[in-house]
């Protein structure tokens, strides 16, 4: 079973975001980045699958070049080929556009199951995995909490997950893409040590944004960002306790008391 | 703005689920301004209770009954919905960003090639322009979003941000409109739908709830959180991440895809606010979060806040709890 997985890079918030000037997009300078949360599940859930029915796992990611670290993360942990989509900048694309590419490319290969996050952490939109089963007309299914593979029926059997503890149980015919919930399994460790390691002696397949954009010819994006700018708590609508944590906890207890909690 | 909108229902185990209630009452706000038609269209089979109910909300109604369709699936609903979008030809076409949003609209909007803008929180036009405000980085920050322009739209709204009034008018006009499947060419089954699990603690009927969040740091220090638990009589639940590492039991996760809980107190420690964690406890009665980021968002559906390290801050509270309750 040949695998494709789809990488992001997010950045670690701490506290809040700088914005740039043009107020479009956020300065990721100095910011701490990582494999999208929901990602690492999904490699995770392609390497046992291939652990367990065999084939190899290839990663994918499109971003500048920083986001190469996200694949080494995916060949030490396992995966046998890693392609980056390369952008010269880091500029803000589309979510259309990045699906677009993504299917041009992984198209050009052999694969039985696509795998993508459930969403990404920083755009929290949940939109490239069912856009790019479209645009590769293959089937899909979200928000995957369990695989099962049907080899002789070119199939596979998943679970998905609804709201509130609710399951929906489906049989999707190969190829098929699926996004991937947190939790399905646990992501395995890897080790600095094998990191590095991977980052001196592994190879990544670079292929150019620009090229495969060109070759596209039509594909523009559908959304743009005009402007952005903090969304903070409204500290008219909480009361903030202060002071030292005895201060604090003598406030707190008398007003548990006072609303009878206590 | 002139036009119509076309809602998406989504229904479960025979009943409307809250999300369709929400947008068509949240709806009839953002539009007030506008020349729109509120429309809605459900698929179903022998869901005609539901359909007598939806069509005192809108202005207009359309059924697509087909035993195909007793369950929801994306491939179902993508080959019902497709024609029947074309010929109604709406500017917007609107669903929840439930489970069964994000599964459809990003597809059904790439099919029809539209721009979809996932997860608003509301919208505007401004002329011909359509824009949208949605929350990045777990609601770190705002975005407005100018979709590129189209004869139709695809929006998914948040739960939870509106609320359902339950108004209803005169029962209006119902279309059935009929679909013809090609059965065997379906990529996808439905093979079952699982309950949730009925086992455990029902955190739901708990009065004192203690959140438990990934600012814990591990299995070990949710001892931490425990001692404020047994002193408050409350019990520990948690978020996703939470659940996801194995610190707390499945049955204890608080959210979209948890528990709804309304306690008379929830006291969030090391909880960021996602909108998928407070969408199950923002109806608590006293919502108190413990952060050691002033900007968390979970301060802005907390009633009471507290900056700082809840290793320092709750064995603080705990230990005057204690000598409150035991005087010596
Ligand atoms: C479809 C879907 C369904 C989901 N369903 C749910 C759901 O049901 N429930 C749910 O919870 N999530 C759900 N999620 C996940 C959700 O998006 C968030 O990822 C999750 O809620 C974050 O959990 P958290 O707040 O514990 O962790 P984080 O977001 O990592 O927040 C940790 C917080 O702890 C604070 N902190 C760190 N150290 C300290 C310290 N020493 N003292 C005080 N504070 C500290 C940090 O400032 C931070 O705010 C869902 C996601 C999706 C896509
Ligand atoms: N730049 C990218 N390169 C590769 N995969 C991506 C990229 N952006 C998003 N994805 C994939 O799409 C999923 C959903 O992202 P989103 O639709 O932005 O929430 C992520 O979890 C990734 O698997």
């Amino acid at each position: 079973m040949e695998v494709f997985v789809c990488l992001r890079q997010t950045a670690v918030v701490k506290e809040e975001p700088k914005i740039q000037p043009d107020k479009k997009g956020v300065d990721l300078s100095g910011l701490k980045r990582h494999l999208n949360e929901w990602d690492a599940y999904a490699l995770e859930e392609a390497l046992l699958l291939t652990q367990r029915y065999g084939g190899d796992v290839s990663v994918i990611s499109l971003g500048p070049k920083e986001v190469e670290d996200v694949l080494f993360h995916g060949l030490a942990a396992g995966a046998k080929k890693a392609i980056h989509i390369f952008v010269p900048e880091r500029e803000q694309i589309d979510n259309w556009v990045i699906a677009n590419i993504l299917s041009r490319e992984i198209k050009k290969y052999p694969f039985d199951l696509i795998l993508t996050g459930a969403q990404a952490e920083d755009d929290g939109c949940a939109e490239i995995g069912a856009t790019l089963a479209q645009l590769l007309k293959i089937p899909h299914a979200s928000l995957v909490m369990k695989v099962i593979y049907e080899p002789d029926a070119k199939s596979i059997k998943v679970e998905r997950e609804l709201e509130e503890g609710y399951m929906d149980v489906l049989r999707l015919r190969l190829p098929a893409l699926l996004t991937i919930q947190t939790g399905i399994n646990q992501p395995r460790y890897v080790s600095s040590l094998r990191l590095r390691r991977f980052k001196k002696a592994g190879t990544i397949l670079r292929v150019s944004f620009d090229e495969l954009i060109s070759e596209a010819g039509d594909v523009y994006p559908k959304k743009e960002v005009v402007r952005l700018y903090p969304s903070r708590p409204e500290f008219s609508k909480v009361e903030m306790l202060g002071g030292s944590p005895e201060a604090i906890s003598d406030q707190l207890i008398e007003l548990l008391i006072s609303k009878g909690v206590l | 703005m002139r036009g119509k909108i076309l809602v998406i229902v989504e229904h479960r185990a025979k009943e409307i689920r809250e999300i369709t209630w929400e947008i068509l009452s949240g709806l009839k706000s953002l539009i007030d301004n506008y020349d729109m038609e509120l429309q809605a269209v459900v698929l179903g089979h022998r869901i005609d209770s539901l359909v007598g109910e939806l069509a005192e909300s809108v202005a207009k109604l359309y059924y697509i009954g087909d035993e195909e369709l007793e369950f929801y699936t994306w491939e179902r609903y993508l080959y019902a919905l497709i024609p029947l979008i074309e010929e109604v030809g709406p500017k917007l076409i609107i669903m929840g960003h439930t489970s069964t949003g994000m599964d459809l609209a990003p597809r059904l909007s790439a099919a029809m090639d539209s721009p979809y803008i996932p997860d608003c929180l509301n919208f505007r036009f401004d002329g011909e322009d359509l824009f949208v405000t949605r929350e990045l980085f777990g609601g770190k920050l705002n975005s407005e979003i100018k979709a590129a322009k189209n004869k139709s739209y695809f929006l998914t709204l948040r739960p939870g941000i509106f609320t359902p009034k339950g108004e209803k008018g005169q029962q209006k006009q119902v279309k059935g409109i009929a679909t013809a499947f090609d059965k065997k060419g379906f990529l996808t089954q439905f093979l079952g739908l699982l309950e949730p699990p009925r086992e455990g603690i029902d955190i739901t009927k708990a009065d004192i709830i203690i959140g438990v969040g990934r600012g814990v740091g591990d299995r070990e220090k949710v001892k931490v959180v425990e001692e404020l638990a047994k002193v408050t009589g409350g019990v520990l639940a948690g978020t996703r991440p939470v659940i996801d590492s194995g610190w707390l039991p499945k049955e204890r996760q608080v959210g979209q895809s948890g528990k709804i809980v309304k306690p008379k107190l929830y006291i969030a420690c090391g909880i960021s606010g996602a909108s998928q964690h407070t969408i199950g406890m923002k109806k608590s009665e006293i919502i108190i979060a413990v952060n050691n980021d002033p900007h968390a968002p979970i301060f802005k559906v907390a009633h009471y806040g507290i900056v700082g390290d809840l290793f320092e801050i709750l064995p603080a509270i705990t230990s005057k709890i204690r000598s409150v309750k035991s005087p010596r």
